[in-house]
């Protein structure tokens, strides 16, 4: 008994001390936007990085999840024969939900897990402490330009990704479902789905900071050469699928609640 | 632009006959030499990723009840099919792609990262010399374990997202546990379709995450890459057999 | 003038700093000497908040820096440069902008601007044809002296130079001593200047400290260390395998 809870124990005050890291990382990355003060090289080129490596993974991914919630919706469509609530359905699953969890994690694994990688092998290059040497604030030159391309990113690709997974389904609907593509898209717009649309967007941006913060915290605090990495990464994309949930939930019942 | 393609076909076919050689030495025998590296791996992917399952699907099963139930309220106050629908949708699509997705994160990178390192220590040399094949030897234990821990943690998730959404539906719209929990809408071609998924899905992220650390080349730098490019591979792949199995399900189906 | 006054720093279990007292006067070029993993690295480190002491105090100019908070270090980083052991060089830059990079954050040059200064440190360490190459396409030597170049242009009134010939080939060896001794005498800088090289420590050091047991063991010029009776100093001089050293073992 007393052994189940020493690792419960244990567990609890190993995950304290990382939410507590990150949040003094999240206080040091604000300070470092509230005022400006983050490089401005290094964060047009985080932005093209981010941009370029993860646009057409996640596009991908938004048409085929379209594809899939069209799919999964039509089992009831072709049971009730309400062919009318397929618009409404598809785009209410992808919109509210779905969309923004599998661009999340999609954006996740193609730019958190890079993250991680590339800042754990500086750490463990002593490339930050060289940094710190040269009287450079790492997380104003290394972190804080990376929190805001992927917030940024994030936050844009969930917007076009929902259109293309709008696009997916219509196209799937089309050809599994024998609905025209347009009377499709017509039910979407009837469906009056602005508010989901919004709180997608919302999602996005709020996992996208997330994203950073977490996959920053484990890259600085790599340590043990090349093994140290791998591992930095294995817990880095854990904690930000982690981290996507448990954001989805406080603004899915704070937008529930307002 | 056609540089990375052609590397990326490379990888992909030789990703495929890593699949060919991992099947060849399962029918060679392997697993009954293998059984304790098996075991150790069922006990990693399975026993240690409960607790990240339960997370996951827990809250996913608690958003979506609560997001619907919230849509619904405003249509027809009628709840009584929210549950049978939420069990079906579980059963059939949620449960086994987003536990797929979680192991695809987790195992995925762990195996990448696991396999790269021992590329990078010169390990997997070191097991060549001794005459042992790394597939063999690394690989096939990995391609069992992860195969029917992805279907046992396929149906645990189902199980707590179910719960999670039941209990959401009673907390906020005080919808009786009896209502929320039956299996009306649930057929055998829904749990056959999900075994389906969760099993494939298991098979794949192994092969695929292995491949990406065999691939290892360079120092904590390669380690890094192949672990991101392990993790991105293999959640697409679950994402395309997604859509593949959705669509052949519904077209046997109807 | 730098002060370690009874420095102890501990990892775990091994105390690798037991009282470390040691003086540095402004101008000088002081050597620190020992074997592997007797704290040569750690106690540099020290001086520019890298590592901070678990108690002790460090004096800068009188002032004392030990307690200084993160933020606060960064003056004395701008004072004090930091050439690392392993040069520690920033792999996604070519060499020139590794230089230029401090030129830009500190003095508030364009990207373009800095390049161009960059060239002039790159110049004085002789390496201004290779300012367009990346460092993982040269070798370790030409590395060390763009590390040197990137720590000088901050115009640093001290530097700490972590084993600036180990590893690389006789000659480079030489022109880094050579460039030590060109600091000191013509620009005034103070170098902490940490080795094992035998054959530098008594070509450029004004004065010699050694570490051994925590400790420093001998603290003196290079005269007095070529004359010293004790039988551990006249052992690491000699690089004899046997005698009464005791090696620490693995580095904590």
């Amino acid at each position: 008994m007393t052994g189940v809870m020493a690792r419960v124990g244990r567990i609890t005050i190993n995950t304290l001390v990382v939410v507590g890291g990150m949040t003094t990382l999240l206080g040091r990355i604000l300070r470092s936007l509230f005022p400006l003060r983050c490089d401005a090289r290094e964060t047009w080129r985080a932005f093209y990085k981010v941009g370029v490596k993860s646009f057409p993974i996640v596009i991908l991914t938004a048409l085929f999840t379209g594809a899939i919630m069209v799919i999964q919706s039509g089992h009831y469509v072709h049971k009730t024969g309400a062919t009318s609530l397929l618009g409404w359905a598809a785009g209410f699953a992808v919109f509210a939900e779905i969309g923004p969890i599998l661009i999340g994690l999609m954006f996740s694994g193609r730019v958190g897990a890079n993250n991680t990688a590339e800042l754990g092998t500086m750490v463990v290059t002593e490339q930050v402490d060289a940094l710190r040497s040269l009287a450079i604030n790492p997380t104003a030159y290394l972190v804080a330009p990376r929190f805001l391309a992927m917030t940024v990113m994030l936050f844009l690709l969930t917007a076009m990704g929902d259109l293309f997974a709008l696009f997916g389904g219509a196209v799937t609907a089309k050809f599994m479902l024998d609905v025209p593509v347009w009377i499709f898209l017509q039910q979407v717009m009837d469906a009056q789905l602005l508010d989901e649309y919004l709180l997608g967007l919302v999602k996005g941006t709020v996992f996208g900071m997330s994203i950073a913060v977490v996959s920053c915290y484990y890259g600085l605090t790599a340590q043990g050469g090349a093994t140290g990495v791998g591992r930095a990464v294995n817990a880095s994309v854990v904690a930000a699928a982690i981290g996507i949930f448990v954001t989805d939930f406080v603004v899915a019942l704070m937008w529930g609640i307002l | 632009m056609t540089a990375a393609l052609a590397a990326w076909i490379d990888s992909s076919v030789r990703t495929w006959d890593l699949l060919r050689q991992t099947i060849v030495w399962i029918l060679r025998g392997a697993l009954r030499r293998r059984r304790r590296q098996v075991l150790q791996q069922l006990y990693e992917m399975g026993n240690r990723s409960v607790a990240f399952i339960t997370v996951t699907l827990g809250i996913l099963g608690m958003i979506s009840v609560f997001q619907v139930l919230k849509q619904v309220e405003k249509i027809v106050p009628d709840f009584s099919m929210i549950g049978p629908a939420f069990i079906q949708m579980m059963i059939r699509e949620f449960g086994p792609t987003i536990a797929g997705l979680m192991i695809a994160t987790r195992v995925g990178s762990g195996i990448a990262a696991e396999i790269g390192s021992m590329v990078v220590t010169e390990q997997v040399d070191a097991l060549r010399m001794c005459n042992a094949d790394p597939v063999d030897y690394l690989v096939v234990p990995r391609f069992v374990a992860c195969g029917i821990q992805s279907v046992m943690l396929s149906v645990y998730g189902v199980l707590v997202g179910v719960l999670a959404g039941a209990v959401t539906a009673y907390l906020f719209w005080n919808v009786p546990f009896e209502t929320f929990f039956r299996l009306d809408l649930v057929q055998w071609g829904d749990i056959a379709s999900g075994l389906l998924k969760a099993m494939c899905y298991g098979l794949a992220i192994p092969v695929i995450s292995a491949q990406a650390g065999l691939e290892t080349r360079g120092g904590s730098e390669g380690v890094g890459t192949s672990t991101t490019r392990a993790v991105v591979n293999a959640s697409f792949a679950v994402v395309v057999l997604d859509l593949i199995l959705s669509g052949f399900s519904y077209l046997v189906l109807f | 003038m730098i002060e370690f006054r009874n420095i102890h720093k501990r990892f775990g279990e091994k105390e690798v700093l037991r009282g470390v007292s040691l003086q540095v006067e402004k101008g000088q070029i002081q050597y620190i000497i020992g074997t592997s993993g007797a704290g040569k690295s750690v106690l540099a480190k020290h001086l520019v908040g890298l590592m901070r002491a678990d108690s002790g105090q460090i004096l800068l100019d009188g002032e004392d820096i030990t307690d200084w908070n993160e933020q606060a270090f960064y003056k004395v980083r701008r004072r004090c440069a930091t050439v690392f052991q392993h040069s520690t060089l920033f792999d996604s830059m070519t060499l020139a902008e590794n230089v230029a990079l401090p030129l830009r954050k500190h003095r508030g040059l364009s990207h373009q601007k800095a390049l161009v200064r960059a060239m002039e440190y790159l110049k004085q360490v002789n390496m201004a044809d290779h300012g367009h190459r990346f460092p993982a396409d040269v070798g370790d030597g030409l590395r060390k002296r763009v590390a040197i170049a990137r720590g000088l242009t901050m115009e640093p009134e001290y530097v700490v130079f972590d084993e600036p010939t180990t590893g690389i080939d006789p000659l480079a060896a030489a022109n880094v001593d050579q460039l030590i001794r060109k600091l000191s005498d013509d620009f005034g800088v103070t170098s902490i200047v940490i080795s094992h090289d035998l054959r530098s420590i008594f070509r450029v050091a004004d004065r010699i400290a050694m570490l051994y047991k925590g400790r420093v063991w001998l603290d003196g010029t290079p005269d007095e260390f070529q004359e010293t009776t004790d039988p551990v100093v006249r052992q690491f001089i000699s690089g004899d395998a046997e005698g009464p050293m005791e090696f620490p073992g693995v580095r904590g």
